[in-house]
C-alpha cells in the first residue's frame, strides 16, 4: 500500500466504544452467569505514522483491546473502523484487508514463531497467504526485511530456536512487516527482554516507523517505554480508559490518581533521588467483580462517598488530556487532599 | 536502615577509616591491610558485629568439565555481604548472574563444578562442606526467590502446604502448627485473607501473590541471607514497587543480607547498597552505588546506564543501544570480553584481559582505558 508523506491526520484506526464480554464462570445457586465485560467501552484513534500507547496492569482488558480490534475475539457493541472501513459491516474483503493490512507482535516471540518452520518459511508465510508477489519477489522481500531488521542473510535457513530473544523479536517483526501493513499491535514487545536489547528493538520500532510509515498501537505495563515510543497514551483500568492524551502532558503532569500512582512507581536510575512513592495499595479487582461508581476507589487515596455513587466520565482538559475522575481538577490544585493513608476496603 | 554511604557525619567505629573499594582483599585493601580484613566497603552507621561480612567469596569459579578439556562459566568473582546490607549484581542475559548465585550454595546444574579460593558464610565453610551440610545451609541459612513463581510452585499443591512442607523440613513442625505458621508468613508479606489463601492454588492468585508465597517461603527458615534472582521482573511496575518495598521490609525485621539479582538499574538504583556490573562472567565494575551512578568507570556500565536513563527520560530522542550481544560464557573473545562492543576499544584491549583494579575511592574496574 502507498504510504502518502506528510500524511499524519489520516486515520488508520478509529475504535469507538468498544465493549467485550465473556460469559462468566457458573456458579452454585445461580442460575444466570454473570457477563464479565473485560473491555467496558474504550474509544481509540491511531492516525498514520503516530503510536498510541496503551498502559495499564495486568488484568485491565489491553490485550483483550487488541484482540478485538483484529476481530480475534468478538466485540459486543462498538465499532472498529480500520482504513475508513467499518469491520462490522465490511465482510469478507474488509477482514481480508484488516489481516493483511494490520499485524500484531507479541511479548514471548519464541512462543510466536512456528519452532518448526525455518525463519525465512516464518517471514515468507503472510506473503504466501495473502499471494503478494511471485516466488523470486518473495525470495528477495524475505532478504529485504531481514536486512531491515537487522538480521543476517543466512538466517532463512536457521530455526527460531537458534537465535537470541532480541534476535527472535527481530524475526517477529520481519513477518510483522512482510505485508506492508499500516497498523502493527504490539503487546509488550519488548517486556521479556533485558534493558539494552529492548533499546535496541525500541529504536528499530522507531526507525521502521520512518521509512515505512507504519502505525503502532503499544500496549506495554512499562511507563518509561511507552513514554518514549509513543506520541499519545491512553491508560487503562478495569476495562475504560482513565486518561489519555499527549505522553509527554500526561507523564509530565499526571492527573488521575491511577496515573499518579503509576508514574511515581517507576523506577528511577538514581540512587540520590528520594522517590516520593505512592505505592499502590492492593490489586487491580476482578472484572467479574466491578466497584460501583468509579473503579479505581478501592485502591485510590482521595476516595469520597460521591466515587462510590457516581462513575466518572472522561473529560477533555484544555490541554487535549482527557481524565476521568471526579476531582482531578482539585487534586491538581491540592485543595482535596488524601482520604486517609489507607485505602478505603470495598 | 540502609547504611549512609559517602562519608557523611561518621559516627564511632571500632574499625579504622574506609578500605578502597573492593571485593577482593589481595588488590583493594593490600594497601591498609587490616583497615578491613573482608576487603569490602565501609559501613559506617553499623555496629561492629553488624558489619562483620556474613557471605565471603573469593576467586570463586564456576567451570563445566568436557572432554579433555574445561570450560570456565564463571571466572573469579568475589564478593562479600553484610547483614542488613544489600549486594545487586547486574547485566545482561548470559553473562552469568544466575549461575554465580547458584554457586554461593553449590546448586550449579549437573556437569558444573564450583571452584572457590574462599567461600563462607559467617563461619561456616561452605567450599568444603558436604552435600548434608549444604543441605542445612540452603534455604535455612541462604535462601532463594526466583524471577517466575509460577514455574516454581508445584501447580498441583495448595500453596499453604508447599509453605508447610517448607516448615516440615527446616523446623520440624507438622500439622496445625505448620499450617499456622504458614498462615503467620503470609500474614508478613501483607497477603490479604491469608487462611483462605493457604488453600488456593497456584494457578488462583495473581503473579504478584505468587511472588509474596515465594518470599514467604524463602524467608520462613529466618535466613541470614537471601538471594533474589530478578523478583520484580515479571511483574506490573506498581507490583514492582510494592515487593521492593516488601523485601527492604524483611529485610529490615530479619538484619538479613541481600543479594540483589537485576538487569534493571532503575531497581538497583533504589534498592542496593553496592553493586557489581557483570559481563561474559567476570565483574567488570564493583562500586557503591551512588559512585556508580555518579560516575561510571567501564564503558558497559556506561553504556547500561546510558540506555536506561535514555528510555526513562522524559524526552523522545533516538536511543543509542549498545549494539550486538554477550558473548556465550564458555567462548570469551581474547583480549577484554567486552572489547567487541566498546567504542573505547584499542589494540591493547583485544589482546590482554583487564584486571579488576582501583579506579578511586570505592570504586574499581576492569578496563585498560578506564581513569583516562
Amino acid at each position: 500500500m502507498e504510504i502518502v508523506a506528510g500524511a499524519e491526520d489520516r486515520t488508520v484506526l478509529d475504535v469507538s466504544d468498544l465493549v467485550v464480554s465473556f460469559r462468566g464462570a457458573r456458579r452454585a445457586g445461580l442460575t444466570e452467569r454473570r457477563a464479565v465485560r473485560a473491555v467496558d467501552g474504550i474509544s481509540l484513534r491511531i492516525g498514520s505514522r503516530e503510536t498510541l500507547g496503551l498502559v495499564g496492569e495486568s488484568g485491565s482488558g489491553k490485550s483483550t483491546t487488541a484482540r478485538a480490534i483484529l476481530q480475534l475475539v468478538p466485540a459486543r457493541s462498538g465499532t472498529v473502523t480500520f482504513e475508513g472501513a467499518n469491520l462490522r459491516s465490511a465482510g469478507r474483503n474488509g477482514r481480508r484487508n484488516l489481516r493483511r493490512h494490520a499485524q500484531m507482535i507479541f511479548q514471548n516471540p519464541l512462543g510466536s514463531l512456528n519452532a518448526r518452520l525455518k525463519v525465512g518459511s516464518i517471514i515468507r508465510e503472510p506473503l504466501d497467504i495473502h499471494q503478494i508477489g511471485d516466488r523470486a519477489a518473495r525470495r528477495s522481500r524475505v532478504q529485504e526485511l531481514l536486512e531491515l531488521v537487522g538480521l543476517p542473510a543466512d538466517a532463512v535457513g536457521r530455526f527460531p530456536h537458534e537465535f537470541s530473544g532480541g534476535q527472535q523479536q527481530r524475526i517477529a517483526i520481519a513477518r510483522a512487516l512482510a505485508p506492508e501493513p499500516s497498523l502493527i499491535i504490539c503487546d509488550e514487545p519488548v517486556a521479556a527482554l533485558d534493558v539494552s536489547i529492548q533499546a535496541q528493538i525500541l529504536q528499530l520500532l522507531k526507525d521502521l516507523q520512518r521509512t515505512t510509515g507504519v502505525s503502532y498501537l503499544f500496549i506495554a505495563h512499562d511507563l518509561n517505554v511507552v513514554r518514549h515510543v509513543s506520541r499519545r497514551t491512553a491508560i487503562m483500568y478495569l476495562g475504560k480508559i482513565v486518561e489519555e492524551g499527549p505522553s509527554l502532558a500526561l507523564f509530565g503532569a499526571p492527573r488521575h490518581p491511577y496515573t499518579q500512582a503509576l508514574v511515581s512507581a517507576i523506577p528511577v536510575p538514581d540512587p540520590s533521588a528520594q522517590q516520593r512513592r505512592t505505592v499502590l495499595h492492593g490489586e487491580i479487582p476482578s472484572p467479574a467483580n466491578v466497584p460501583s461508581g468509579c473503579r479505581f476507589r478501592t485502591r485510590c487515596r482521595y476516595v469520597t462517598e460521591r466515587c462510590r455513587a457516581e462513575e466518572p466520565r472522561l473529560e477533555t482538559a484544555s490541554d487535549g488530556v482527557s481524565v476521568a475522575c471526579h476531582f482531578w481538577r482539585e487534586i491538581a490544585e491540592g485543595s482535596h487532599r488524601p482520604a486517609g493513608d489507607a485505602p478505603v476496603p470495598a | 536502615m540502609r547504611p549512609a554511604h559517602g562519608g557523611t557525619a561518621e559516627p564511632e567505629r571500632a574499625t579504622p577509616p574506609p578500605a578502597p573499594a573492593g571485593n577482593d582483599a589481595d588488590r583493594a585493601g593490600a594497601a591498609d591491610a587490616g583497615a578491613a580484613p573482608d576487603g569490602g566497603l565501609p559501613v559506617a552507621s553499623l555496629p561492629r558485629a553488624a558489619s562483620d561480612p556474613l557471605l565471603t567469596a573469593r576467586e570463586l569459579c564456576v567451570i563445566r568439565a568436557r572432554a579433555g578439556a574445561e570450560d570456565v562459566f564463571v571466572h573469579g568473582v568475589s564478593l562479600t555481604i553484610r547483614r542488613h546490607h544489600t549486594v545487586a549484581m547486574v547485566g545482561e542475559s548470559g553473562c552469568g548472574k544466575s549461575l554465580t548465585a547458584l554457586a554461593l550454595t553449590k546448586l550449579t546444574p549437573p556437569g558444573f563444578r564450583v571452584a572457590a579460593k574462599v567461600l563462607r558464610l559467617d563461619d561456616i565453610d561452605i567450599a568444603s562442606l558436604p552435600e548434608s551440610g549444604l543441605r542445612e545451609v540452603r534455604g535455612r541459612r541462604i535462601s532463594m526467590v526466583f524471577q517466575n513463581p509460577m514455574s516454581a510452585l508445584n501447580p498441583v499443591i495448595p500453596v499453604g502446604r508447599q509453605i508447610a512442607q517448607v516448615l516440615r523440613r527446616h523446623e520440624g513442625l507438622r500439622g496445625r502448627r505448620a499450617r499456622d505458621r504458614a498462615v503467620e508468613l503470609l500474614d508478613q508479606v501483607e497477603v490479604p485473607d491469608p487462611g483462605r489463601r493457604i488453600r488456593q492454588y497456584p494457578f488462583e492468585m495473581s503473579g504478584g501473590m505468587l511472588q509474596r508465597v515465594m518470599i514467604a517461603m524463602a524467608l520462613s527458615g529466618g535466613p541470614d541471607l537471601l538471594i533474589a534472582d530478578e523478583p520484580t521482573t515479571a511483574l506490573d511496575t506498581t507490583l514492582q514497587a510494592q515487593i521492593m518495598e516488601l523485601l527492604k521490609q524483611r529485610q529490615r525485621d530479619l538484619g538479613m543480607g541481600l543479594l540483589l539479582i537485576s538487569h534493571d538499574l532503575g531497581i538497583v538504583a533504589s534498592a542496593a547498597d553496592e553493586v557489581n556490573v557483570m559481563y561474559a562472567g567476570r565483574v567488570v565494575e564493583h562500586a557503591d552505588v551512588k559512585t556508580l551512578f555518579a560516575s561510571p568507570a567501564h564503558p558497559y556500565t556506561r553504556a547500561l546506564l546510558g540506555t536506561v536513563r535514555d528510555i526513562a527520560s522524559d524526552t523522545q530522542n533516538d536511543l543509542a543501544p549498545i549494539p550486538g550481544a554477550p558473548p556465550r560464557l564458555e567462548q570469551p573473545p581474547p583480549g577484554c570480553p567486552f572489547a567487541p562492543r566498546c567504542p573505547l576499544a584499542v589494540e591493547r584491549c583485544r589482546t590482554e584481559l583487564p584486571e579488576l583494579r582501583r579506579i578511586r575511592a570505592r570504586q574499581e574496574a576492569a578496563c585498560h582505558r578506564a581513569g583516562e
